[in-house]
């Protein structure tokens, strides 16, 4: 169980790092968009963050929306929402 | 349009509830400097903006406040779960759970509500970002100020939020 957490922790932290490098190399792109050095950084971290998402799929659920689905149970909902806290349980409908 | 990552920018995991720091953090969130404001300049102001670098960089940023928004919003929710009729009351949180209980409603840290006079979008590329440079300096200032008294707390946090 402990082992676990750290690996989602871990999963989780990966992807909001990778993405907040994007996020701020995005916007540096915006006005400087024949940047040789951000294009290429941007690339990195962009196939980088790739893995980091299939990691997250596997490990917690979908990321994007239009990356949720499921054959028997969809699995969007399934996940607890990202404000919850750990002591929280889904109540049924 | 818009498509919902199942995430926080930046993970929020409050361990103990504090009704007196949401009441300040809350400010970050419906307040005249606060992320919902920021973000609803930034979607505005883009329509008119004539380059389209600087309008894709508006959108983009507009979106990011968005983001930070939710970072701000959820830290209010963990601030303010499972708190006594006592804690509320002892916390100062009673005039805000009066009217909305523990519910997350945009306002600024002295209860006027969130308003969209906080910003502007004139349609005027100058004098949209120059506003946008003041707006950006006000929200320094906003978390420079909590960074004294007994408030240290409630804005470490909120300079979380802002990462």
């Amino acid at each position: 169980m402990n082992t676990e957490c750290t690996c989602v922790s871990k999963v989780e932290r990966e992807l909001a790092q990778l993405s907040f490098a994007m996020d701020d190399l995005r916007l540096f792109l915006d006005t400087h968009p024949c940047d040789k050095a951000a294009l290429a950084a941007h690339e990195e971290v962009r196939a980088r963050r790739g893995i980091a998402v299939k990691q997250y799929e596997r490990l917690i659920g979908p990321v994007n929306f239009y990356d949720a689905g499921g054959t028997c149970t969809w699995n969007w909902t399934c996940a607890p929402w990202p404000w919850e806290t750990e002591d929280e349980n889904d109540v049924e409908l | 349009m818009w498509s919902y990552e199942k995430r926080l920018q930046f993970p929020v995991r409050i361990k103990t509830p504090n009704a007196a720091a949401a009441k300040v953090i809350i400010t970050q969130y419906g307040g005249p400097d606060g992320e919902l404001g920021a973000s609803m300049r930034y979607l505005s102001q883009r329509y008119t903006m004539p380059w389209r670098g600087v309008a894709g960089l508006l959108t983009d940023i507009g979106t990011e406040e968005l983001a930070h928004l939710e970072m701000v919003s959820a830290i209010v929710y963990q601030l303010t779960k499972g708190l006594s009729a006592d804690e509320i009351r002892r916390q100062g949180f009673d005039t805000y759970f009066v009217d909305h209980t523990a519910g997350v409603w945009p306002q600024a840290a002295g209860g006027t509500p969130f308003t969209s006079m906080c910003f502007a979008s004139k349609g005027d590329a100058i004098t949209d970002l120059h506003e946008d440079m003041a707006a950006d300096g006000a929200t320094g200032k906003e978390q420079q100020c909590c960074l004294s008294g007994s408030v240290r707390f409630s804005c470490a946090l909120a300079r979380a939020a802002k990462i």
